[in-house]
């Protein structure tokens, strides 16, 4: 009888046991799942201004420096909008306006120098005075890769679509290190280029340029 | 009856047996979770795209570019660089890309609908309107230290106006820019982003002097701190771990004029890293700091570079981190990275003005 009564009060404490770890463990995993995706702008911006806070003052910043008392107001601003009404969501109407707009302007600098280019290997100026080394490829479906090399150690490459101005794709290129490639893609396709070049003292290298498309030497 | 109640009593023991395994299981499977989590957060970050501003792209184009951005659900750090410090009158100031918009004192751009002002506003906004619920991106405005003074032949500089006294102003001018673009932001925009100051400094692009005269100026404009894409071009990057020896950088610069330019200024740092060998330099940097001054370097991201030859921003992320964490090598006392949960992948503009 004993036993018996002191099993049926271990089996109830169990019992009970098993309930408070079982409702710690189910609300502890709902809110670690659904915690950090549920933060708002304002509350990851709070987040960020107390690790930033707490870097300053283990760097010695004082408490009274008025950057820091800067980065508490802030944080105090954010609370206090995250504590306010939830924003409006994305308005579909006024988003797809905005993604809808295509800029069609060149970059005029571009524009002058494809003609000089065009051909070939060309060495049309910049226009302060740094020389320019550049080769075109048409390619088949309209479209003008033209790779450039500066002769201040930069290269960039431009492509010219079915005649319209030029966009800068690649930029400022570091050919220092005497091998310098872009990737990148046109219409779907994926283009590499390689400009060599030995050095920084372009007037006297050697470079040479290679376009492939699809593994395929083109030029 | 007796036997019957026993059996009766004996189907609960087992449900009390049961919730308890139960419990516990899922306990461990939480705590686990918990645990796996803590060890992979140097390989879950928050992702973004940073962008040279090319010089002819206007409004519409920053709106879209932001807009853009949203859309693909990049949070974290991002740049918007808008080049050298020069004068908007200055017809040969435009080797580097980006900024022939952007001036210190003499030339207003108040109102101009190119100014970087402005193109910043439009990128906010842009974000702002297609960002979803919970998204925000620190928006960095940034110029570079190219062709201040005391550069190399990539940043020669050399302009009558580029005196002391202008160098400082112009770090003045981006601190007013940035303190104008917080105001405006308050209220509407601060649910999705906020804005901060960015310096790409690059030793060989400026002297140590010159550069330091820059952050003077900004710091006394406003109490934003900087977003540091630093380089490290130049500096030491043997992997010795524990040193105190003040290496040699590019240009003059030292471990210590790193140190300083990071660690003495507001600097919120998301160092180059485009190869393995500038994590070393960053992680020599750092335990220079750490042995040489006592206060180590604290670095809140990593920003890649485009293009085959460089590292993925997910690459340059595990290499920084991989650095910064090794306990082979570290003092007991090495920096927290805890906030190494950022990274960014610069991008030349051109693209079509699409994030991708």
């Amino acid at each position: 009888m004993w036993t018996r009564t002191a099993n049926s009060v271990t089996a109830k404490i169990l019992a009970l046991v098993g309930l408070v770890a079982l409702t710690v463990a189910i609300v502890a995993s709902v809110a670690t799942t659904t915690g950090a995706s549920q933060l708002t702008g304002p509350e990851k911006g709070v987040i960020l201004l107390e690790q930033l806070i707490e870097d300053y003052e283990s760097n010695g910043m004082a408490p009274d420096d008025p950057t820091l008392l800067n980065l508490v107001k802030e944080r105090e601003r954010l609370q206090e909008i995250a504590n306010g009404p939830a924003p409006d969501p994305p308005d579909p109407e006024r988003v797809a306006e905005i993604l809808a707009y295509e800029s069609d302007t060149p970059p005029a600098w571009d524009s002058g120098l494809l003609e000089a280019c065009e051909g070939g290997l060309g060495t049309p100026d910049w226009p302060d005075g740094t020389t320019l080394r550049c080769v075109s490829v048409p390619q088949d479906d309209g479209n003008v890769i033209v790779a450039w090399l500066t002769d201040n150690g930069t290269a960039w490459i431009s492509y010219q679509i079915h005649g319209g101005g030029l966009k800068a794709i690649w930029t400022d290129i570091p050919v220092w290190t005497d091998l310098a490639q872009a990737e990148f893609e046109v219409e779907g396709e994926e283009m590499r280029v390689v400009v060599n070049g030995d050095g920084n003292s372009f007037d006297t290298s050697i470079w040479r340029e290679l376009i492939k498309r699809d593994g395929e030497t083109i030029s | 009856m007796s036997k019957q109640v026993h059996e009766s009593r004996g189907a609960p023991h087992f449900w009390h047996v049961y919730f308890l395994v139960l419990a516990l299981v899922l306990a461990f499977w939480y705590f686990a979770a918990i645990a796996a989590r803590a060890a992979a957060s140097h390989a879950s970050f928050n992702s973004s795209r940073s962008w040279y501003v090319d010089g002819n792209y206007d409004q519409d184009d920053m709106l879209h570019l932001g807009c853009d951005t949203a859309n693909k659900h990049r949070e974290g750090y991002a740049t918007l660089f808008f080049g050298a410090p020069i004068r908007v009158d200055d017809p040969g100031g435009g080797y580097k890309k980006g900024v022939t918009r952007f001036s210190a004192t003499d030339v207003p751009f108040e109102g101009d609908p190119m100014s970087v002002k402005a193109l910043v506003k439009d990128f906010i906004e842009g974000y702002d309107t297609c960002a979803d619920p919970g998204e925000y991106l620190v928006v960095g405005v940034g110029v570079s230290n190219c062709s201040i003074g005391g550069g190399n032949s990539e940043c020669p500089g050399g302009q009558s106006y580029k005196t002391n006294a202008w160098v400082e102003a112009h770090g003045a001018k981006l601190a007013e820019i940035i303190d104008d673009i917080r105001v405006w932001m308050d209220p509407y925009y601060l649910d999705h982003a906020a804005v901060r100051g960015a310096w790409d400094m690059e030793p060989a692009w400026a002297s140590y002097s010159k550069t330091d005269l820059w952050m003077d100026g900004y710091e006394d404009g406003t109490l934003w701190s900087l977003l540091g894409n630093y380089s490290s071009d130049g500096c030491e990057d043997s992997r010795v771990y524990n040193s105190a020896v003040d290496q040699n950088c590019a240009n003059g610069y030292k471990y210590s004029s790193m140190w300083h330019l990071v660690d003495q200024h507001v600097v919120e740092e998301i160092p180059q890293i485009y190869t393995e060998s500038q994590a070393i330099r960053w992680m020599r940097i750092e335990e220079y700091g750490n042995h040489a001054k006592g206060n180590g370097l604290y670095f809140i991201g990593v920003m890649a570079g485009e293009g085959t030859s460089n590292d993925t921003v997910h690459k340059a992320h595990e290499e920084l981190w991989d650095e910064l964490n090794n306990p082979a090598g570290h003092s007991p006392n090495h920096a927290s990275q805890s906030m190494l949960g950022n990274g960014t992948l610069l991008f030349a503009m051109g693209h079509g003005l699409h994030d991708h």
